[in-house]
């Protein structure tokens, strides 16, 4: 049976459900999501259609916004948009198993056609308007997609085709490789090429994607690597992936980092560090892991430039907030000097298992199952509630930016 | 083939708020309703309970939540005033029961 995958994506999904949440147009309407109780530097995460039409980039800064008459400024709202992503999926969910979708990001998913067709009596194309028109008339929401025999070619009829206009869909058979994908240039257009790698494939003599398809695959393999040879097949129309198998990344590190609104002396920034290693620590265990290396890198103040990164093993991996917190402060207080700071990040890495412990002969109860006990209860209360339900007293300080973190998505405003 | 499969397409997961609001999703979604226990399957649950002995152990089929679980466990006491099963780590209704098994080895 042949292949038949579908790609989905959601149009200007940020901005267009702010306009929809006001009962607004998407294209008529200048709207920028953007956080607008911050400075003219801060990053514009989507403009609706009327904006794009304009001329305005999808990803821009709020500076470069054009000054239209009306324009309105949306607060970002992940955890609305996090909640309308699952509601489509949802929907599509009513489709199609859960091994049929691949979740790809917030606002894209690829969806295992093949296997549904025959019980819906449809055609590929088919089955993906119907989608479509449901997704638009449950949420309001617009959606582009790309469909055709595998998940290569899926996203390029997407990206290069389906996205741009009206009917917002587009299909690509085999005979599309020569006639559509081959004449694509600059190479970055196509998915899985960024400018780096366009810049080799240039300096290759390779311009189009014609030509990479053409190009000697041994050649492309010995000068890329793997993914030479991966790019020579996506040229080439070839795509091997089976959608339902699952590639689950295993945690090799987790990490945490912020950039601080104002310049910290040495001795303010070791609340940052606290409370990102209470939030960091409480992953570590949500995940059943423990750390053995720990890592602290500093900026310092921007006029200054610069600063440290340096990492340590431990003796035995841990997952106790208060030990980790007492090897990350040494490795900060043996480097950090007098600089002022104006960034701060922790890395635990060397993960381990938390089911087994090693007994340790020189620290008799390391293992204090009393102190286990209670930050188990403070990690499930705080997973249940909020992570606001128990705070250290310290986040009420002024230079404390715990509560403020916890009010964030990604960054952005919850 | 040294295809990459999945892993090329693997999500930057970025928003690990969104995995966890897709997985509370799908939990929804896969709940079931609670099973009708038909008279015959009552009357063994029923029959297990009154010839228990203390300190055997039961192999218990309950539902919560909109999903079926087993436990392996010894019944400490029956609640009757309460309706409930007072087992080694925690209490179970009767109305959540819905199969019980005894290790008939003893």
């Amino acid at each position: 049976m042949e292949k038949r995958i579908a790609v989905i994506d959601m149009k200007a999904f940020y901005a267009f459900v702010e306009c929809v949440e006001r009962g607004l147009n998407p294209f008529t309407t200048p709207l920028a999501v953007c956080d607008p109780t911050r400075g003219d530097g801060t990053v514009v995460m989507s403009v609706s259609p009327f904006l794009k039409e304009m001329g305005v980039p999808s990803v821009c800064r709020r500076r470069e916004l054009p000054n239209v008459p009306g324009m309105i400024l949306a607060q970002p709202r992940m955890s609305l948009y996090i909640k309308k992503s699952a509601e489509i999926i949802n929907i599509v969910l009513n489709y199609v198993g859960e091994d049929d979708i691949h979740v790809y990001s917030i606002d894209e998913f690829f969806v295992n056609l093949g296997p549904y067709l025959k019980a819906y009596n449809c055609t590929a194309y088919q089955f993906v308007r119907k989608l479509q028109k449901e997704i638009t008339s449950k949420t309001g929401l617009l959606t582009t997609a790309g469909l055709s025999y595998n998940m290569f070619m899926a996203k390029a009829a997407l990206d290069l085709d389906g996205k741009k206009k009206p009917p917002y869909i587009a299909q690509w058979t085999k005979a599309d490789v020569k006639n559509k994908l081959w004449k694509v240039t600059p190479l970055s257009k196509i998915w899985g090429i960024s400018h780096g790698y366009e810049a080799r494939l240039n300096a290759l003599g390779i311009e189009t994607v014609g030509q990479l398809a053409n190009a000697d695959k041994n050649l492309l393999k010995a000068k890329l690597g793997v993914m030479g040879e991966q790019l020579w097949e996506h040229a080439n129309g070839i795509d091997n992936t089976d959608l339902r198998e699952k590639y689950i990344p295993e945690d090799t590190s987790f990490s945490n980092g912020q950039v601080l609104m104002r310049d910290y002396s040495p001795e303010e920034a070791k609340l940052i560090l606290k409370e990102m290693n209470d939030d960091l620590a409480m992953r570590l265990r949500t995940r059943g892991k423990t750390t053995r290396r720990l890592g602290v890198a500093v900026r310092y103040t921007f006029s200054e430039g610069g600063g440290f990164s340096h990492q340590v093993t431990l003796d035995y991996p841990t997952d106790d907030t208060d030990k980790i917190y007492e090897d990350l402060l040494k490795i900060y207080e043996k480097y950090v000097g007098n600089h002022k700071i104006r960034g701060v990040y922790i890395t635990y890495s060397q993960l381990e298992s938390n089911l087994y412990e090693q007994l340790n002969l020189f620290e008799v109860g390391h293992i204090d199952t009393t102190k286990r006990d209670m930050t188990r209860a403070i990690d499930d209360l705080k997973r249940k509630y909020g992570k606001d339900t128990i705070l250290r007293a310290s986040a009420l300080l002024e230079e404390s930016t715990a509560k403020e973190r916890h009010n964030q998505i990604g960054g952005h405003h919850k | 083939m040294s295809d990459r499969g999945m892993k090329k397409w693997a999500p930057f997961s970025s928003l690990i708020e969104q995995a966890t609001c897709l997985e509370e999703m799908k939990y929804q979604r896969n709940k079931i309703d609670k099973p009708i226990l038909t008279d015959d399957q009552k009357e063994k649950i029923n029959y297990v309970l009154q010839s228990y002995k203390k300190g055997q152990e039961v192999k218990i089929k309950f539902f919560n939540d909109g999903y079926l679980y087993y436990i392996n466990t010894q019944i400490k006491r029956i609640d009757l005033e309460n309706r409930r099963l007072i087992l080694e780590h925690g209490k179970l209704d009767f109305s959540n029961i819905i199969d019980i098994d005894t290790n008939e080895f003893f």
